[in-house]
């Protein structure tokens, strides 16, 4: 190839040409949407994967086992509480009772005595 | 080995000593409970007691939560019988002997020929401002109670047992079957 050809195939190649219709509107548009796609954050990527997404799962059935379990026994308790009260209540009524028949037969018996002496 | 036996002795025979002032409920009372038409059964052990402590807010519970803060037992057995003779003298004497240590003091011995109430009343403990313990058996020919409070009492809380103490009124038998809150 001589030098002249050369010369006229380098001309060729950088001369100066319009672009295609829409070119520029097309790159705006590209740049655009380049800028606003962000990457995604590491805890959605994590959480697109199954394993996390399961253990989120688990984790929430679990919180939920465990508050309904404690609700239950905190009402089994009130239950229990109650019913204890009840017995505490019954138990002092009969001491109370039995008590006060032995002081009344101690008292008779006092008076039995001294109505004896008189 | 000498030393070892001194030191084990040391801390059996305490143990012994400790477990013979315990007063249980005789198992052949519960045996009763077949025979009676009615039976009135109270076991609250120190949890059931803290328990029931949490529910003793009203104006009327008081006196009553006061008392029972100190407590670590109270344990009530109470038969009542259609007909005399359902219970025998050995019944009764299965409490009473567990009574018989030096721990335990007679304070009220009541034996009435007359209608056959019979009262006995026995305290825990030699400290004369304060009792450890209390063990009533009261007797009747259709009725047997036994109660047996364990735990702190000073002479007012008796004084307010015998009293009214401000105890809401509460069906002493309810119905014939037994009501159990906790374990002895």
């Amino acid at each position: 190839m001589k030098p002249n050809e050369i010369d006229e195939q380098l001309k060729q190649a950088l001369r100066r040409c319009e672009a295609p219709e829409g070119f520029a509107d097309r790159v705006a548009a590209r740049v655009e949407r380049e800028a606003s796609f962000t990457r995604p954050h590491l805890v959605w990527t994590l959480w697109r994967g199954p394993s996390l997404r399961w253990a989120a799962i688990a984790a929430l059935i679990a919180i939920a086992v465990t508050g309904i379990g404690y609700q239950i026994h905190e009402r089994q308790q009130e239950a229990e509480a109650r019913a204890a009260k009840q017995q505490v209540m019954l138990a002092l009524r009969i001491t109370g009772s039995k008590l006060r028949v032995a002081k009344e037969k101690v008292k008779g018996v006092e008076t039995g005595k001294l109505e004896n002496k008189l | 080995m000498k030393r070892f036996g001194i030191a084990l002795l040391l801390i059996v025979v305490p143990a012994i000593g400790a477990l013979a002032q315990d007063f249980k409920m005789p198992v052949n009372l519960d045996r009763l409970a077949a025979k009676a038409s009615e039976t009135t059964e109270v076991t609250l052990n120190g949890r059931m007691l803290r328990l029931a402590e949490k529910f003793m807010n009203d104006e009327d519970d008081v006196e009553a939560r006061e008392l029972v803060k100190k407590l670590k037992g109270i344990y009530v057995r109470s038969f009542q019988f259609d007909s005399v003779g359902a219970y025998s003298d050995a019944d009764v004497e299965a409490v009473r002997s567990q009574l018989k240590s030096p721990a335990w003091e007679k304070v009220v011995n009541v034996r009435s020929k007359r209608d056959g109430q019979n009262a006995e009343i026995y305290f825990k403990g030699d400290n004369p401002d304060r009792i450890d313990g209390l063990v009533i058996i009261a007797a009747d020919p259709k009725e047997l109670t036994v109660v047996h409070i364990d735990g702190p009492l000073d002479p007012s809380d008796i004084e307010k047992l015998g009293g009214q103490f401000g105890v809401p009124k509460v069906e002493a038998h309810p119905k014939s079957k037994p009501a159990k809150a906790g374990a002895q």
